[in-house]
């Protein structure tokens, strides 16, 4: 075999060919190194861009997670707070055992006798099993997460540690089915695709910031334009013109809560400050309110301030909407109906005059007596009727000489003003007597004698004045006496005598003791009748024409004690105006009326009794002057207890807290939902549910759905600013708590004085500018004892908010009512252990000034809600590797969950009519009222 | 020789695989480079308008808004850079036309035949972005966002316009109004300017270009040249709005025609039947609308479908030769339908659908 040659052919030399090789070499290793440097390029570039697109991915899937985290947290509430008998608070009950955290919320089914925790509104709660996370169990906020824990509220919204919330992560778990070649898997398999956690915070339960109230006095005009007000409704009104009527307004409630203690140097008022607070939608914006409201003072306020909350009107206690008393035609209780409609004719200065009313009762309630009773007039306190016998000189016919004394007091801040003749003072109940004479005797019935009454001479009485009056047949300030004679005559002809006549009078049984009615127009007033006894008499009496000595008489006097008729705390306290005074309201302690008929002889004069003194006055009660705006203005009805309402022995009444809310949407003119002018209520918001309509006004029948139309009102609207009453935050309650503020307040009967009030409380927020008195200058600002309104010192509700805490701390739970609340005088205690009326005499619990729970409650009236219904929710979710479990992306989101009026019904829940959704039956939408997303936003964790 | 003839027939080879698949890669990288951006700016938006903040109040709280077509030479925006004369994309012209930027009803119902007129529409809105809250005008709390369509010149100058030769291309803007001024007292912020997109009179309002300084409530009309560029070769941008009506049903209302027949002029967000009977109140001579606001349909927006038409970049260059005249177009066809042509060709519509998630009460 011939060896290979490497001869490269004739011409070419070797070294010429072994270079050609070479270089082609060298080219194609060259190409094929460019080649793979391409390729290593490309394919680098690729798999960055590849990676890029993997943690855009990954990130896209932890926000899904957080979506469904957000989601899983609105279904817990729905399903555990959607229903209206549900409460909820946050934790903090120490009642029931340790503390543990206090920045979960709870849910407690009220629809038992006690509240039932139902649920804790935090991830790893099943909505409707025992709670397994409970402030006991749930991570302590202190210290940096661990690996299975997620911070959701961290040092960018608390201030403290021990404020933020660390949760433990759920695995967010994917059948495998659902992945590419799943179906070889086996069934029941899971992939770990990620992890959630969510926290429901409780809204409800702060103070509201943004609601924007200047210093300018609210307007309202209830005025038909055609003159006719609908059928029902008080006359139309409008406050606008009138300084003095925009103050009353004013003064009826807060219009927002107090923040000057949180926020040293923030003056609400300030130029432009209502108007920036009214721009607030998150609560990262009331850092931009003023510099005052730094963030880090907004952060260490997170668990007392929200920008707003709002509540439904719903009846925690029973279920369904509360009714609008404003609509006054359907409110069901006449006296309630007639109260809220009751108006002024005038006003004397700062005084309004009333025209006297007569009774008007509600229906017998549980106790066999009405609850409410309505009625306008003066009191009787004292009275006195007395006789004498006495001859015709003309006829010789002998009879009884009579004359009466009446002590009435106006309990009203307002002046009472009667027509002649309409107001009648009958005394009855009288014992029989006997006049006999030598030429016979004769059988007088006493009643017989004063049946006719005694008509009140009188125009006017002032606020708390006292007035004696006397006469027969009509009385006045002088004396007049009225003279009976017998049907069977009897007879002394003239020249006859001296004869002495026999004088017998039956006893008077304490059973059925002597009467004084009032009758008003014909109608009834009230009676008197103190259960007092009187004995048998027998007297020998001469005989006079002229007259002569008064021989018989009987009288009754209530009790001469103040605390007996304005202390409600004590049990045994009456409302004076009551139309029944009877049993044990007559004076005990130093009796001026004895059981001897023939004692009762000597005027009834006046300064002998130190409660109904003629000489001062003493007011007690107010009457409408303006549309009622809070149901704690209601302590002034008429109740067997005084100032019943509201306060702990309200009892049933406090129940109203519950059943209605007072819109004062007026009724005069058109008002338009969607174009609504400020009404005198500042906590009513109109709520449009889906579509762009504005709801429609209605008929203001019972079930046409509309907004005028009292069933179905709670449909349309939204209690803005509502503060649960179950809030365990101090500093809410002391912003709450904040009273009314108001510069340049006028009183005095002529206006003539001026003050400033700050943190005031009003006893009579529709009249306390006229109130008689003067100021002491006892405690903080105008007539602390006697005006009908107290001004407070920021210590002192500081320490009433303490009280209050303190006091729901040592529960084991939450209220389940505002009735509850109440009944069981947590404010009267905070009031009494602060010390509010401290600085007043023990004997003063009946004055004005004596501040009580309805007190506080007249002003918080129109915020105060039973539950929350505002809620901040966070979400947190991530996206894992599933092949390593390395947590490769994390996303946060923030939202607030409001729950509305309208019923969540699911997706294929029953339709339902307005009225139906008002009332709510749970057992058809056991979801109860739908909880939307008001807001929504992300968030990093720069944002926690 | 033999062995040189087979390597350069090799090294041919492998060139010309080489430049097929650089040119394949490049294709490829352009497209990804376009999802990317699509899938970038749809995120943010998404974002934004998941975040955004409604109130049922009478103000306008969102407003999209057919641009005015034609274009002014500096836009409606009024960018130092922005140029829109000589051959650019198409007016409105007639509705269906293949030439015509204006087609809110295609025939086919599909999203790819959707176009928003010259400049497309104008969105903007209140919403909240995650911030970093080391300073107020940095706080994670309400702004005024603005989407925008801008044809400019691409400049590296800082402080003039570029000149002719700049390259011109279409870009999406994201302008922003600060929450709040940086210092006290401040005035320019959407907490000074509050909530009503159409309102004027406060001072400054949203509807006044001012591009003086970044995240100024002037921003939201005249962006900033550089900063808020969100996107490149961004040829349409539009929305369909949905919202729930009386009944609780979901409907499209935008984009609408009015009773007459015509097509409105964009959204607003607010309650012209609700709070007030009259429609909102434009601003006086305000985007071509004539201060009326008759051409607007109204509600309260529940969900949102977004249109972004991009280009490829070799698109993006195609367009700016056509639009410079080295490109011509087949025989017969108008300008406006070769611009279109080669804008199809060269170009994906991507959309997504976006529920706000907040439904305000109030």
């Amino acid at each position: 075999m011939d060896a290979v040659s490497n001869d490269p052919g004739p011409g070419v030399s070797p070294n010429s060919t072994s270079t050609h090789r070479a270089v082609v070499l060298v080219a194609v290793l060259g190409l094929l190194a460019l080649l793979l440097l391409l390729v290593t390029t490309l394919s680098l570039v690729s798999r960055v861009d590849t990676t890029v697109g993997l943690a855009q991915d990954r990130q896209t899937e932890a926000r899904r997670h957080a979506l469904v985290a957000l989601e899983q947290a609105r279904a817990h509430l729905q399903v555990a707070a959607g229903p209206d008998q549900r409460v909820t608070a946050t934790s903090g009950w120490q009642g029931g055992g340790l503390p543990g955290s206090r920045s979960l919320t709870g849910v407690w089914a009220t629809d038992g006798a006690s509240p039932r925790l139902v649920t804790w509104l935090v991830s790893g709660n099943a909505p409707e099993a025992a709670p397994d996370v409970t402030p006991q169990t749930v991570p302590a906020p202190e210290g940096p997460p661990g690996p299975d824990e997620v911070l959701l509220v961290d040092r960018a919204t608390v201030s403290r540690d021990q404020d933020r919330v660390k949760l433990r992560r759920q695995p967010l778990r994917v059948p495998e089915r659902l992945f590419p070649g799943g179906d070889r898997v086996e069934a029941g398999a899971v992939r770990t695709v990620g992890h959630v956690a969510y926290w429901v915070g409780d809204d409800g339960g702060k103070a509201s910031l943004a609601l924007a109230a200047g210093a300018a006095l609210p307007d309202y005009d209830n005025r038909s334009e055609s003159g006719e007000m609908p059928a029902g409704f008080v006359r139309g009104e409008r406050w606008a013109s009138d300084l003095y009527d925009r103050m009353r307004l004013a003064q009826s409630v807060p219009r927002r809560p107090r923040f000057e203690a949180h926020f040293p140097g923030f003056d609400p008022l300030a130029d432009g400050v209502p108007d920036r607070l009214a721009r607030v939608l998150t609560r990262e914006q009331l850092a931009f309110v003023r510099p005052e409201l730094t963030p880090a003072r907004v952060r260490a306020a997170f668990g007392a301030v929200t920008p707003v909350s709002r509540a439904v009107l719903a009846d925690t206690a029973r279920g369904g909407l509360k009714r609008d008393a404003s609509d006054l035609p359907s409110v069901a209780s006449p006296v309630l109906r007639r109260y809220l409609s009751e108006r002024p004719v005038l006003f004397d200065g700062s005084r309004p005059v009333h025209r006297l009313q007569p009774l008007l009762e509600d229906p017998p309630g549980s106790r066999g007596e009405p609850d409410l009773v309505f009625s306008v007039g003066p009191v009787v306190t004292e009275y006195l009727v007395r006789f004498r016998v006495v001859r015709d000189p003309e006829s010789g016919r002998v009879g009884l000489g009579y004359e009466q004394h009446v002590e009435l007091w106006n309990p009203y801040t307002a002046i009472l003003e009667a027509e002649p003749g309409e107001l009648v003072v009958q005394a009855g109940h009288l014992p029989r007597l006997t006049l006999a004479t030598p030429s016979g005797a004769a059988e007088v019935d006493l009643n017989e004698v004063v049946a006719a009454g005694s008509t009140a001479a009188v125009e006017r009485w002032m606020p708390g004045e006292v007035r004696v009056l006397r006469g027969a047949a009509q009385m006045g300030s002088e004396p007049t006496e009225g003279r009976w004679y017998p049907r069977d005559a009897l007879t002394v002809p003239a020249g006859i005598g001296p004869l002495q006549v026999e004088l017998r009078v039956e006893p008077v049984p304490a059973a059925h003791p002597v009467a004084v009615e009032t009758r008003v127009r014909g109608h009834p007033l009230a009676t008197v009748r103190p259960a007092q006894e009187f004995a048998a008499g027998d007297w020998l009496v001469d005989l006079d024409e002229s007259g002569g000595s008064w021989r018989l008489g009987y009288g009754l006097q209530l009790r001469d004690e103040p605390g007996a008729w304005g202390d409600g705390t004590r049990l045994e306290s009456r409302d004076p105006r009551w139309p029944r005074l009877d049993g044990d309201c007559g004076e005990r302690h130093r009796p001026r009326r004895s059981s001897d008929a023939g004692a009762h002889l000597d005027d009834l004069s006046s300064g002998t009794t130190q409660t109904f003194d003629p000489s001062r006055r003493w007011v007690l009660f107010e009457l409408p002057s303006q549309e009622v705006v809070s149901l704690g203005s209601l302590q002034h009805v008429i109740t067997r207890r005084p100032q019943a309402w509201g306060n702990p022995w309200g009892e049933e009444l406090n129940a109203w807290f519950d059943q209605v809310f007072l819109s004062t949407i007026p009724r005069g003119y058109a008002w338009r939902p969607e174009e609504p002018r400020p009404l005198p209520n500042p906590a009513l918001q109109v709520y449009w549910t889906d579509g762009t309509r504005a709801p429609e006004a209605g008929d203001r029948g019972l079930d046409a759905g509309g907004v005028l139309d009292a069933p179905t009102v709670g449909l349309h609207v939204l209690q803005r600013g509502a503060f649960s009453v179950n809030s365990l935050e101090e500093s809410a309650w002391r912003a709450v708590l904040g009273g009314v503020d108001l510069s340049g307040w006028r009183h005095g009967e002529r206006y003539e004085s001026t003050s400033d009030l700050h943190h005031a409380f009003f006893r009579f927020s529709h009249t306390a500018q006229g109130s008689p008195g003067s100021p002491r200058g006892m405690g903080a600002g105008p007539f602390p004892d006697w005006g009908g309104v107290r001004c407070l010192e920021e210590r002192e509700i500081e320490a009433v908010a303490r009280s209050i805490v303190r006091q729901l701390k040592a529960r084991s739970g939450p209220y389940h009512s505002l009735a509850a609340f109440l009944n069981d005088g947590v404010l009267a205690r905070a009031v009494e252990e602060a010390g509010v009326n401290a600085a007043l005499p023990p004997s003063a619990t009946s004055l004005p000034g004596w501040m009580t729970q309805a007190d506080v409650v007249t002003a918080l009236g129109p915020v105060l809600a039973g539950r929350s219904d505002t809620f901040l929710v966070r979400a947190y979710g991530d996206a894992v590797n599933p092949v390593t479990g390395e947590t490769q992306a994390r996303a946060w989101c923030e939202a607030v969950m409001q729950r509305v009026p309208e019923l969540e019904r699911g997706t294929a829940g029953p339709p339902a009519s307005a009225v139906e959704q008002a009332q709510a039956d749970a057992t058809r939408f056991p979801l109860g009222r739908a909880v939307v997303l008001a807001s929504f936003r992300w968030l990093t964790e720069a944002d926690l | 020789m033999t062995a040189m003839a087979v390597a350069g027939v090799l090294v041919g080879v492998l060139a010309a695989a080489a430049r097929q698949a650089l040119s394949a890669w490049q294709e490829a990288t352009s497209r990804v480079t376009q999802r990317r951006q699509a899938d970038g700016a749809l995120e943010m938006l998404a974002r934004d308008l998941e975040s955004a903040l409604i109130r049922r109040d009478g103000s306008v709280w969102l407003a999209a808004t057919l641009q005015r077509s034609p274009q002014p030479a500096r836009g409606d925006g009024g960018v130092v850079d922005a140029d829109w004369t000589g051959r650019v994309k198409p007016p409105e012209g007639t509705a269906g036309a293949a030439g015509a930027s204006l087609h809110l009803y295609p025939e086919s119902g599909d999203v790819d035949d959707l176009r928003f007129g010259q400049a497309g529409l104008w969105l903007r809105f209140f919403t909240v972005q995650p911030d970093s809250n080391d300073r107020l005008s940095n706080h994670s709390a309400p702004r005024a966002v603005a989407y925008q369509m801008i044809r400019r010149r691409v400049t590296g100058a800082a402080t003039s316009a570029g000149g002719v030769d700049a390259p011109l291309r279409y870009v999406l803007y994201r302008s922003t109004a600060r929450p709040f001024g940086p210092s006290w007292p401040e005035t320019n912020s959407t907490f000074a300017s509050g909530y009503d997109l159409f309102r004027a009179g406060v001072a400054p309002d949203y509807n006044e270009g001012d591009a003086s300084r970044i995240d100024q409530v002037g921003n939201l009309r005249t962006p900033r040249r550089f900063e808020q560029v969100l996107a490149q070769h961004v040829i349409d941008f539009g929305v369909r709005v949905w919202v729930r009506d009386e009944t609780g049903r979901r409907r499209v209302a935008f984009p609408a025609r009015d009773a007459r027949g015509r097509d409105r002029r964009g959204f607003a967000g607010t309650v012209r039947d609700g709070r007030g009977s009259q429609p909102a109140a434009v601003p006086p001579g305000w985007a071509g609308l004539g201060g009326s606001g008759d051409d607007l349909a109204y509600g309260i927006p529940e969900r949102m479908d977004l249109c972004l038409r991009l280009l490829t970049e070799e698109g993006a260059r195609v367009i700016e030769a056509f639009e410079r005249g080295r490109v011509r177009g087949a025989p017969g066809e108008s300008e406006s339908e070769t611009w279109w042509a080669l804008a199809r060709r060269h170009s994906t519509v991507f959309t997504r659908t976006v529920f706000l998630h907040g439904r305000g009460v109030e």
